[in-house]
């Protein structure tokens, strides 16, 4: 008896934020400022970025989701002369770096959906699947592999029309070292769009 | 319909990256490499005044056979500047016994792939003055690549004071590479040797 009332209440439960949750998918358009051990390797901005994610609000307030996205950073240094172990390279060095994270997000809106402006916080975890490659001249080396990472953000909803808002956020993603990987962080700005259904 | 809308957002934003992917170098000498590899027990704070030898003809292979009459276009030019940057150490030119012996190769590949080839191999029966002799000792690994039609320099140097008379090898001590696409005029690819080798003597160990 008491099996079948808690699967009554796990059913209404579903059923009801079935009928009452709103969903949402934010494009954005990534840039990121490389921060820490990822300015040490790469310096310059990224503008090659982007982040797909789809959002299910389970109240009013909060939303839950996934994000997938991608993200390169690029230097191309001038020639130098690099250490081998008994050795010396002399080359025209390019660095790369792609980041592409696969997240669970929540976020708490500060404002419902008639607002003019909606604040909103949230966290970004999960992995990354990172790529870290350099190649000088001819020669390629890279490490890759999957990390950890979390990416607290902040950002703000402009609705357009009762469909559509204008989404900025920013974020400040950690991807946490591995056996293959150093840790790396960047600050994220997204600029984008959310659309509800 | 919003399932559809949705991957169609975000294969755009993918290809629209994609196409913004950054792709390296954009001329041919940008590709250019200088690599050096050296035995650290060799003691090459002591070249002034030691004396060196440089090979009568530069070894030429082309797709991993050695070319029997080759157009030695740049040979004279590398030998005159490897004299130079020799002579700047304060080392002498010998024509016998010495103490520094010297072999240069030119690679030229065809074929689409990359190999590592061992030192010492092509050297078998043809150093000049003790032949059937190999490289000895220290042997380095020479990157090779031909995914498009490359050119190799091998600049190898052996202590011809070290050598092995049961061995018959000579420890190998130094070698350079310089590693590019064999692509431009006679004079561009000149140029771009003549900047390899001035590379190779500014690097690690001299």
């Amino acid at each position: 008896m008491k099996l079948v009332k808690f699967l009554l209440i796990v059913a209404l439960a579903v059923v009801s934020l079935e009928v009452s949750a709103q969903s949402k998918t934010n494009v954005y358009y990534s840039m990121a400022l490389p921060m820490g051990d990822t300015k040490d390797y790469i310096d310059p901005a990224s503008f090659r970025g982007m982040n797909f994610e789809f959002e299910r609000f389970v109240n009013p307030s909060i939303g839950v989701g996934f994000l997938v996205g991608w993200n390169t950073f690029y230097e191309a240094k001038p020639r130098d002369t690099y250490p081998l172990s008994n050795g010396a390279i002399t080359s025209n060095q390019y660095r790369y770096l792609n980041a592409i994270p696969i997240q669970a997000t929540g976020k708490y809106y500060f404002a419902g959906d008639d607002a003019v402006v909606r604040p909103f916080v949230g966290l970004a975890a999960g992995t990354y699947y990172m790529e870290q490659r350099v190649d000088n001249g001819l020669f390629s080396s890279s490490n890759k592999g999957w990390t950890w990472s979390l990416a607290p953000k902040a950002g703000v909803l402009v609705p357009i029309n009762y469909k559509a808002s204008l989404a900025i956020s920013v974020d400040y993603s950690t991807s946490f070292k591995s056996s293959d990987l150093n840790k790396q962080n960047w600050l994220g700005i997204n600029i984008g769009f959310s659309w509800d259904y | 319909m919003k399932t559809r809308f949705n991957l169609f957002v975000a294969l755009a934003l993918v290809f629209t990256v994609y196409a913004c992917y950054p792709g390296g170098a954009e001329f041919v000498d940008e590709l250019d490499t200088s690599i050096s590899k050296y035995d650290p027990k060799y003691n090459f704070d002591d070249l002034d005044g030691k004396t060196y030898s440089l090979p009568e003809e530069i070894l030429h292979i082309e797709d991993g056979e050695e070319v029997e009459d080759p157009k030695r276009i740049y040979d004279e030019d590398i030998l005159d500047q490897m004299r130079s940057e020799l002579g700047k150490l304060g080392m002498v030119e010998a024509t016998a016994d010495t103490s520094l012996a010297i072999a240069i190769v030119i690679i030229e590949q065809n074929n689409t792939g990359a190999a590592w080839i061992p030192g010492g191999g092509w050297w078998g029966g043809w150093y000049p003055w003790y032949p059937g002799w190999g490289w000895g000792g220290y042997y380095p690994w020479y990157p090779v690549y031909y995914s498009y039609k490359t050119g190799s320099i091998l600049i190898e140097m052996g202590d011809y004071e070290s050598r092995s008379f049961d061995d018959e090898t000579i420890p190998l001590v130094y070698s350079g590479a310089l590693d590019g696409l064999l692509q431009g005029d006679k004079e561009y690819i000149g140029d771009r040797i003549e900047r390899g080798i001035d590379e190779l003597f500014d690097q690690a160990p001299f």
